[in-house]
């Protein structure tokens, strides 16, 4: 076995550059499959990682629409206070925002504003300085706000100086009591970071206006229970709707699976990609293969002339096949796994702000598989061809 | 074994090619026997069936009918690979183009046969190297086929047809891609080779080279028409093997 090996690692050695060209193809091909594999898991890692900005101990609730939306399905303050006073809840709140103009001193800036409850874990960041909205400014609907660093910036005031002044969002004042921290670079920005926090029942009379409410975060005490309260809520606003609107409720575990999702589809995606970079390595090698034996079709015949036998012939063709595949491969996933690492840690961490560990026993499983259905798929015919050359002919061929 | 002197035992050999309808009878019913340690030569202008006789005779293809005994052994119904195996163990093959592999040395060249056979590569390589050293390329082993004359190619090639020592030796056209200087060298090789008892069937079309073998076989139309000595040399030989 060794002995068809040196030989065939002879042939391949002896045109190296047909080998590396036909090399090249299997290469870039498996390279390109295990980066993006790789990389996908990454990605999916890093999404994860920073789907933390939906709380894990909220829920979202709001009309069924499936249907159509009906403005008399939306409900009221009232109803938030008959949900805050439901077992395992901590806060109810309104759940929305409004594009404001803010201006602190002469500098304006377009911000979003909105409703805060005074349990800190309604807050995105953490506060830099200053103090959360408390249970009293809730109650006595108190003007205060915290905002968000960026808010700060943009006005282009220091975090310290800030707290204690008014500031102006669209028609009203509200006086900043604290800065939350800036959130971890490159994070990703998503819609809702709203900029400035007031407490909502502030935000119900100064900006709803006695406009009903369309979407509620509901912090909960006991997330293991999350599901039965996420229940308790939609029947109980089903009800007061005479049983007319349904309602549903969105928690974290929703948007992991629509995350699962995507990313479902794009293994699939990444899936096909690979199988057709299969083929086409593939069909490069059989192509090489086929090549190098018509141009030895003597050698094969004094080969064969000389006394060996078929399957002597087929095993030496075949193993050039499978050289070349094991080669290919191996140098495809290495270099997939440097790529990988490269984007990973270079420009992954900027979105994300995590390192995902790249997982790369994965991928030598991957290329292996290729490297042998490549050799299957693509070494078998011409190897067969080979072995089936009629000596006589072949010995003839100029 | 049926006949234990001879080397090669046709009987009633024929080869008939079939492509569609048309039938070609290359061979039409040839019988003779060559005992062991004789040099043969087999004459007779193309399409007279020389070289099917050759093929069959190389085991490298099938008589359509009559029987065939290879050193005692009868090879008419044998598979592709247990004529492979008797090429293997039997055979020796000489080309006229001398057919090395290119990007191989001599010693490897030499040794391909015993590769086939499964012997073991220190083994192999001496073997090799100890042919090499009876056709007088012992200095040569690690030479390509590039960095050799055509005469040397045409000594690896003997080199490789002997290292499985086989029962016969057949050369078709052996000095065809030859000098006349070469030429010689290479019948001389033959003939001591021959003389050290190895059967030797050579196929020619030039009377001078076939007047070195002790015996001729000439071919006409498919069948085997005279058999005896070779005619004597017309010319001196160094004028005669010149080629034109």
């Amino acid at each position: 076995m060794t002995n068809y090996l040196q030989e065939a690692l002879g042939a391949l050695f002896s045109n190296r550059l047909r080998t590396v060209l036909a090399l090249l193809g299997l290469v870039i091909g498996v390279a390109a499959v295990v980066a993006i594999q790789v990389l996908g898991q990454a990605t999916s890692g890093a999404l994860s990682g920073s789907l933390r900005f939906m709380s894990q101990d909220t829920f979202i609730v709001l009309p069924d629409t499936q249907k159509g939306f009906d403005p008399k399905s939306m409900f009221t303050l009232a109803d938030l206070a008959a949900i805050n006073r439901m077992p395992n809840v901590v806060e109810a709140i309104p759940y929305t925002q409004l594009p404001v103009t803010a201006r602190f001193g002469a500098q304006t800036a377009k911000l979003n504003v909105a409703p805060v409850g005074d349990d800190p874990r309604f807050l995105a960041q953490p506060l830099e300085t200053g103090r959360p909205v408390t249970q009293g400014d809730v109650a006595a609907r108190t003007p205060v706000c915290v905002i968000s660093a960026n808010a700060a910036e943009k006005l282009q005031a220091d975090a310290a100086a800030i707290v204690g002044h008014a500031l102006r969002a669209g028609d009203n004042h509200c006086t900043v009591v604290g800065v939350m921290r800036k959130a971890p670079t490159g994070a990703i920005n998503f819609d809702f970071s709203p900029d400035i926090l007031v407490p909502y029942t502030v935000f119900a009379r100064e900006h709803m206006r006695g406009n009903k409410i369309f979407e509620a975060q509901v912090l909960v005490d006991d997330t293991s229970s999350m599901t039965q309260t996420e229940r308790t809520v939609n029947d109980y606003l089903a009800g007061a709707s005479n049983g007319k609107f349904k309602y549903r409720a969105l928690d974290s575990h929703f948007f992991a699976s629509i995350l699962d999702k995507l990313f479902a589809i794009v293994s699939l995606v990444v899936g096909a990609i690979g199988a057709i970079s299969l083929v086409v390595a593939g069909i490069g090698i059989m192509n090489i293969l086929l090549v190098s034996i018509v141009e030895r079709t003597r050698e094969i015949g004094v080969r064969k002339a000389i006394g060996a036998r078929k399957g002597q012939i087929l095993l030496q063709f075949f193993l050039e096949a499978a050289a070349l595949a094991v080669f290919g491969c191996s140098f495809g996933a290495v270099f997939g796994l440097l790529a990988g690492w490269y984007v990973n840690s270079h420009y992954l961490i900027k979105i994300s702000g995590v390192i995902v560990p790249l997982q790369w026993e994965q991928s030598v499983i991957l290329a292996s598989v290729f490297a042998a259905v490549i050799t299957l798929a693509f070494g078998t015919y011409p190897a067969l061809r080979a072995a089936r050359l009629d000596p006589i002919e072949a010995l003839r061929y100029e | 074994m049926n006949n234990s002197r001879n080397a090669i035992d046709v009987r009633n050999v024929t080869k008939v090619y079939r492509s569609g309808s048309l039938e070609v009878e290359a061979l039409r019913g040839v019988t003779f026997t060559i005992e062991r340690g004789e040099y043969v030569a087999i004459m007779g202008p193309s399409g007279s069936g020389k070289s099917t006789l050759m093929n069959v005779l190389g085991c490298l293809d099938r008589a359509t009918t009559g029987t065939y005994l290879l050193d005692g052994i009868d090879v008419s119904g044998l598979d592709d690979n247990a004529l492979a195996q008797i090429r293997l163990k039997k055979l020796g093959f000489i080309f006229q183009g001398f057919n090395l592999l290119a990007r191989t040395d001599a010693i490897k060249n030499v040794a391909l046969p015993l590769f086939y056979a499964g012997v073991p590569p220190r083994e192999r390589t001496q073997a090799a190297i100890k042919q090499l050293e009876a056709v007088g390329l012992g200095d040569r082993g690690k030479h390509k086929p590039s960095e050799l004359s055509g005469g040397q190619q045409q000594r690896v090639a003997i080199a490789r047809a002997l290292v499985n020592d086989p029962a016969v030796l057949l050369a078709d056209e052996p000095t065809g891609n030859l000098d006349s200087k070469t030429s010689v060298e290479i019948l001389a090789l033959f003939e001591r080779l021959n003389a050290e008892g190895r059967t030797i069937i050579m196929v020619t079309h030039d009377e001078n080279v076939a007047s070195h073998a002790k015996r001729v076989l000439r071919m006409l139309d498919g069948l085997l028409v005279s058999d005896g000595p070779p005619a004597p040399l017309r010319h001196t030989e160094g004028d005669s093997l010149i080629k034109s």
